[in-house]
């Protein structure tokens, strides 16, 4: 195997685009490596690229680098302020130790049903900010491909009307895989949900909109029976299309409970 | 940019605040840089994927697991291992310190293979947060995976040392605790020998098969493999394995392979990538067979055959009173299926070691329970003499029975014998899930009868237990199931029979409470189902039928020996006082469960237990024994019991004598001198005849009808008690210190009551032969002095005769005497009814539980949990109540977590991410543990074993508990919480409740 340490992102990217494997931080790679070895891949280390590191905030976005820890993010108290979904998601993965190595862009770039971060960027509406053949781009993160490009940053849009929450079911307290997790954002203006997002994991291979749910929503001023509402028409909605070993009709109670329960604690907050 | 495209690269680091320098494979992961390459040996290795935090280290000041990043990425990093902490700048240091004295005064840790990852954690914590609640602390340590102590006295020490109590003076009760937390403590898999060849094992592809043929031609030209080995390539005969029942499997398939868990290849490389590459370039040739993965349709006729006699390879009957007449005349009659599933022993340290050699004796540093066993069986498959194989292992990470019987030491032992070079032979974890030894699971139907006003009259119990492909130690097994039938209970007529089966399963190995966690689980949950079916209230029901007394074989009571089951039963009630108040929408119950299983079950064997305690010129002490430490204190104990009787101030050296093991006369062990061959020899040919008896008896009557059999067991019972009595008299007398060499010498719940009675049975004698010394020396009578602890003195004048120093100068150097300890010699039958004695002493426990379940998603929190364990003596109360602790642990684990996904023999979990060993976020805040000391036990002042009873009790109380808040009993292990909703859905729709 050969190992590259880059400095910079173009540099990165030039392995990349020749099927280098990046590097982030190692939790899911590293094993892999190390249980089934590399077998003359390339690996490109990106954690020594300094402007990866960083949390800004612009005047449109909360811009989080690619290669900051999923551990800072759930202990960012703007973060847990701002953008609620995606520090209870970043707190509910794997464990501190894991949760000090693993990156948010790392987390993204799995893209798998296994990312827990997912379902709270998609209900942000984030986008990702990356490095591909085209120089730097930006694409909303639904429709963002790992392959050959380099994540540089994830772009949260600020919106002060906006609350979200996140809820994760696994087998475990710690260490534990997602069966099913649910994000929620809400924006409320005048006292009426304006709008609002609601996103599931776990159900089919991708993290998906529930925007029958969503739109129940829309325009409707809260009351507790409306979380009921949304949640059983999000468990009906969300399509079915992974095996696991927990049955669907289960999974499907988790959603619902998840967005119920999530719906109330965001209004609660 | 910095490229590395070499095999070997540099990589600079600061460790401990020392720059150092290694060269590494770029693919090398920072855990194992540090371990092997710069020798920091208490960065462990328990997972390899971030979740069991043995390898936990601060990177720039904070705990990461260092297996999740390649060595090469930690360039130039400031790494802390937990031998650093105390250098670090002073506050810290000496926090961290202090924890560390905490955690040997609480005796936080057993094995001890996960404190060094957990000091960091821990340190780390009361660093950055100083005192916080528990739950913070939970939360910062549930990175950490620990099998032993249930995590209770880590936090309790943790936040001691956050609050800077004072330490208590009369800590050292585990200074065993301070070598495991450190990188001197060398456990099995640990570094052994510089740059060692790396072994790895081909595995069977299919659970039944025939091998049409092994092509190795490729794998060889692999650069780096230095052998690539198959059944041809073993010299002496092809076996492994337990091979005191039968000699059935072998070391390298052949022609056949009969489970996932044979191995077909084995490959020695210079690094991990060539062992990888040669594996996968072996060309197996299989044609598959047809394959049997259920008991049930095992034991069918039609079956295909796995053994070479049949899939049944035992049967146990146990039958007392006239059953058909009680179950007649009963009131009411309560039947169920109980089932328990395969757990996997998850010890924290990872099976395998290194082999080398020395001169021509093969030297195996691995875990394994049975030394003896083990030596021999690489011995006989290498063609060489037992005496040329030792198995050295003082400490373990962890065996809870698995190690009772292992294999690995016949791949290493072949690797190392064929290359010549030392090889590194460590198992994965996705391996020891998919690959190793199982508990073994169970099916059984149960009937209770009993009076409507409750009590018990009969009682019928059918139980299969899976051996897997190969015999290994499932008759003994299958054997406690129906000597435990009853359980707690008095129930004056039953029958219970067992029967140990043959699948195409993985293989079985003990598993902490063997037998008796597969049959309190059936005769707990019939009891359970009794109550809510008579609405009489569960803890009542039990204390109308609990034993009083201790029963022999013919259910006759034994003078003198009263039970205080229905005090432990009382304790628990009270300790949980009233019902919590139900949380919204939550559904709470209550269960109890209580155990009366065995320790020390000779079967018939000779058990001893034989200590030396020596004293050298200078005057220090020293207690040998044959007895490891897989986390049990037991050699502690030891130490400290000796101390304590001799009045030491300071506790006596611990060495785990090799001697012991080697020679099994004791001869060398108890006088310098090697037991000449021949009488070797006998004491092996007498003990091969007796198990060779027991596995031709168990061959025949495996298949007979129940009467049958109980008619013949009968028949023979006197003979059969006989001749072994004699043999095991004969072996006593030829051989003073023996004992059968399959007897476990790591732990087991019988170790410390025997043990301690050694330790005294030596210091007495060493005090007699103080006094005798003495007095030859001064001219007097023994009369005129005593024994003090500074050594002898006059009576009359309180003068000091003779020091300890003084008396082993006068003895040649050192002053050594003998102690021992036997368990009774076994009887195998009773003759008035042919069932089996059982075993010499049970423990007593009752656990109880108060859980919530969320109705919705399944999850279930314990809200409070008490037990209370009849211990005999408490000689060490903190350790009994973290063996306790730590075996609730395992047990919330059995009854709710640890699931693995088995299908068609195939395992498919692949590490610990998956099979959810319980973090300390799953734990009750606060595990109540009483210990009533009854004086009944026959250890020291009448202590008991207590080691498996936790885990055997605590999975039925939480199941009961679940029973009580949903309704619905739980007939199989573990709930999981979609399980749960499902029988909750159950409940509704057939009303049962």
């Amino acid at each position: 195997m050969k190992y590259l340490r880059a400095s910079t992102i173009e540099e990165a990217q030039s392995v990349i685009k020749d099927g280098g494997v990046v590097l982030a931080g190692g939790t899911v790679l590293v094993p892999k490596i190390a249980h089934e070895g590399a077998f003359g891949k390339t690996i490109v280390d990106i954690g020594r690229i300094p402007d990866l590191t960083e949390v800004l905030t612009t005047a449109s976005h909360l811009r989080i680098g690619a290669m900051v820890t999923l551990a800072h993010i759930a202990a960012d108290v703007a973060i847990q302020r701002d953008y609620g979904a995606l520090a209870q998601a970043a707190s509910a993965i794997g464990n501190p130790q894991v949760r000090r190595a693993a990156t948010l862009g790392g987390n993204v770039a799995l893209g798998t049903h296994t990312s827990d971060t997912m379902p709270a960027l998609l209900a942000l509406d984030a986008e990702v900010e990356y490095f591909g053949s085209a120089g730097m781009q930006t694409r909303p993160i639904a429709d963002f491909v790992a392959a050959g490009n380099l994540i540089t940053a994830i772009r949260v849009p600020r919106d002060g009307d906006v609350r979200s929450g996140f809820r994760k079911f696994a087998w475990r307290r710690a260490s534990g895989i997602s069966v099913v997790s649910v994000a929620v954002a809400l924006r409320i203006k005048d006292g009426l949900i304006s709008s609002s997002r609601l996103t599931v994991n776990g159900l089919s291979k991708h993290v998906v909109r529930l925007q029958k749910a969503e739109s129940l929503l829309a325009g409707k001023a809260w009351t507790e029976k409306l979380a009921d509402d949304a949640a059983n028409a999000a468990a009906v909605e969300a399509v079915s299309d992974i095996e696991h070993s927990a049955s669907e009709h289960y999974r499907r109670r988790l959603l619902k409970f998840g967005v119920r329960e999530t719906l109330k604690e965001v209004m609660r907050a | 940019m910095k490229a590395v495209d070499n095999d070997v690269a540099e990589v600079r680091l600061t460790v401990n605040g020392q720059a150092v320098e290694a060269s590494v494979s770029p693919a090398a992961t920072l855990q194992s840089c540090l371990h092997h390459k710069l020798g920091f040996r208490e960065v462990r290795h328990g997972c390899g994927e971030g979740v069991c935090g043995a390898c936990t280290v601060l990177i720039d000041g904070e705990p990461r697991a260092s297996c999740l990043m390649l060595a090469l990425q930690a360039e130039g990093r400031n790494i802390v291992t937990s031998d650093g902490l105390e250098n670090q700048d002073a506050p810290d240091s000496e926090r961290a310190a202090l924890l560390r004295e905490f955690f040997v005064e609480r005796q936080a840790f057993q094995c001890g293979y996960c404190s060094t990852g957990i000091l960091v954690s821990a340190a780390h914590h009361i660093a950055s947060e100083g005192q916080q609640t528990t739950e913070g602390l939970r939360s910062a340590l549930s990175g950490h995976l620990c099998r032993c102590t249930g995590y209770q006295q880590i936090v309790e020490a943790t936040n001691a040392a956050a609050k800077g109590e004072a330490v208590s003076a009369t800590n050292g009760s585990r200074p065993d605790l301070r070598e495991k937390m450190s990188g001197e403590a060398r456990y099995p898999t640990d570094r052994q020998i510089e740059n060692p060849l790396i072994g790895r094992i081909l595995w069977s592809e299919h659970p039944s098969a025939r091998i049409r043929a092994i092509d190795t031609s490729e794998a060889r030209r692999v650069p780096g493999v230095v052998a690539v080995l198959t059944h041809e390539d073993v010299p002496g005969r092809n076996l492994t394995g337990a091979v005191v029942f039968r000699k059935d499997q072998p070391l390298l398939a052949t022609d056949q392979v009969r489970t996932m868990a044979d191995a077909v290849a084995l490959v020695a490389a210079r690094d991990e990538e060539s062992a990888h590459e040669a594996i996968r370039r072996i060309r197996v040739t299989y044609e598959p067979l047809p394959h049997v993965t259920d008991m049930y349709e095992a034991i069918h006729e039609d079956a295909p055959e796995i053994g070479s006699t049949g899939n049944i390879i035992a049967q146990f009957v146990e039958m007392h009173g006239d059953v058909d007449e009680a179950f007649r005349t009963a009131d009411v009659v309560i039947e169920g299926d109980y089932a328990t599933t395969l757990n996997d022993h998850a010890t924290m340290e990872l099976e395998g070691g290194t082999g080398w050699l020395e001169g021509e004796t093969l030297m195996l540093t691995v875990p394994h329970q049975t030394p003896d066993t083990g030596q021999r069986g690489v011995a006989t498959m290498l063609g060489i003499s037992p005496d040329k194989v030792r198995i050295i292992a003082p400490r373990i990470g962890g065996s809870f029975g698995k190690y009772a019987a292992a294999t690995i030491e016949g791949y290493l032992g072949l690797l190392v014998y064929k290359t010549r070079q030392p090889v590194r032979l460590v198992l994965g974890r996705e391996e020891m899930l998919r690959r190793r030894s199982k508990r073994h699971p169970s099916a059984g139907h149960y009937r209770l009868g009993m009076r409507r006003d409750g009590t018990f009259v009969a009682l019928e119990a059918e139980v299969l237990t899976d051996a897997g492909a190969y015999v290994w130690l499932t008759p003994a097994v299958a054997a406690v199931i129906p000597a435990e039938a009853t359980g707690a209970y008095n129930i004056p007529n039953v029958r219970a029979r067992a029967r140990g089966v043959l699948t195409n399963n993985l293989i079985t190995a003990p598993m902490r409470g063997y037998g008796s966690q597969q049959i309190s689980f059936g005769i707990e949950s019939i009891v359970e189902r009794a109550a809510h079916e008579t609405g009489i209230d569960p803890a009542e029901l039990r204390q109308r039928n609990f034993k009083k007394v201790r029963t022999d074989g013919q259910g006759q009571p034994i003078s003198n020996s009263p039970l205080f089951l229905d005090q432990t039963l009382n304790r628990v009630h009270e300790r949980l006082g009233a019902r919590p108040t139900p949380q919204d929408g939550w559904l709470h119950g209550r269960g109890f469960a209580t155990v009366h299983a065995k320790y020390g079950y000779p079967y018939g064997m000779v058990d001893r237990f034989a200590v030396k305690v020596s004293i050298d010129s200078d005057g220090r002490f020293a207690v040998e024994s044959d007895i490891s430490d897989s986390g049990t204190a037991v050699p502690t104990e030891m130490t400290r019991l000796a101390a304590q009787d001799l009045g030491l101030a300071e506790l006596p050296q611990y060495i785990n004598n090799r001697a012991a093991i080697d020679d099994p006369s004791g001869v060398e062990f108890s006088s310098g001198r090697r037991a000449s061959r021949f009488r070797a020899g006998l004491f092996r040919f007498i003990e091969y005849g007796q198990t060779n008896a027991a596995s031709v008896l168990l061959n025949f009557t495996a298949r007979m009808e129940t009467r049958q059999l109980a008619n013949l067991t009968r028949r023979i019972s006197r003979p059969v008690n006989f001749f072994t009595a004699a043999a095991n008299k004969f072996k006593n007398r030829l051989f003073p210190y023996n004992r059968d060499s399959f007897q476990p010498r790591f732990g087991s719940s019988r170790a410390l009551s025997m043990c301690s009675l050694a330790v005294l049975d030596a210091t007495g004698r060493l005090k007699k032969q103080a006094l005798d010394t003495a007095a030859r020396k001064l001219g007097v009578s023994a009369d005129e002095l005593t024994v003090v602890s500074e050594g002898v003195r006059r009576t009359k004048d309180d003068a000091l005769a003779l020091s300890w120093a003084q008396l082993a100068q006068d003895s040649g150097g050192t002053l050594s005497v003998m102690g021992e300890a036997h368990n009774p010699n076994g009887s195998l039958f009773d003759p008035a009814t042919g069932n089996q004695r059982g075993p010499i002493d049970y423990m007593d426990a009752s656990h109880g539980c108060d859980l919530a379940v969320n109705p919705e998603t399944g999850e279930v929190k314990i809200l409070k949990y008490a037990a209370c364990h009849d211990v005999g003596y408490a000689l060490n109360p903190v350790a009994l109540r973290g063996q306790i602790i730590g075996g609730t642990a395992m047990g919330i684990g059995q009854a709710l977590l640890e699931g693995l996904d088995v299908r068609e023999g195939k395992i498919f979990n692949s590490g610990l991410h998956d099979y959810h060993v319980p973090t300390a976020l799953e734990m009750p805040l606060d595990v109540e543990v009483e210990l009533l000391e009854s004086g009944s036990g026959m250890g020291f002042k009448g202590l008991k074993g207590i080691g498996e009873s936790a885990a055997v009790v605590a999975p039925i109380a939480i199941v009961n508990a679940l029973y009580d808040a949903i309704g619905v009993q739980v007939k199989r292990l573990p709930a999981r919480p979609d399980e749960i909703v499902e029988m909750i859905a159950e409940r509704g729709s057939d009303g049962q409740k």
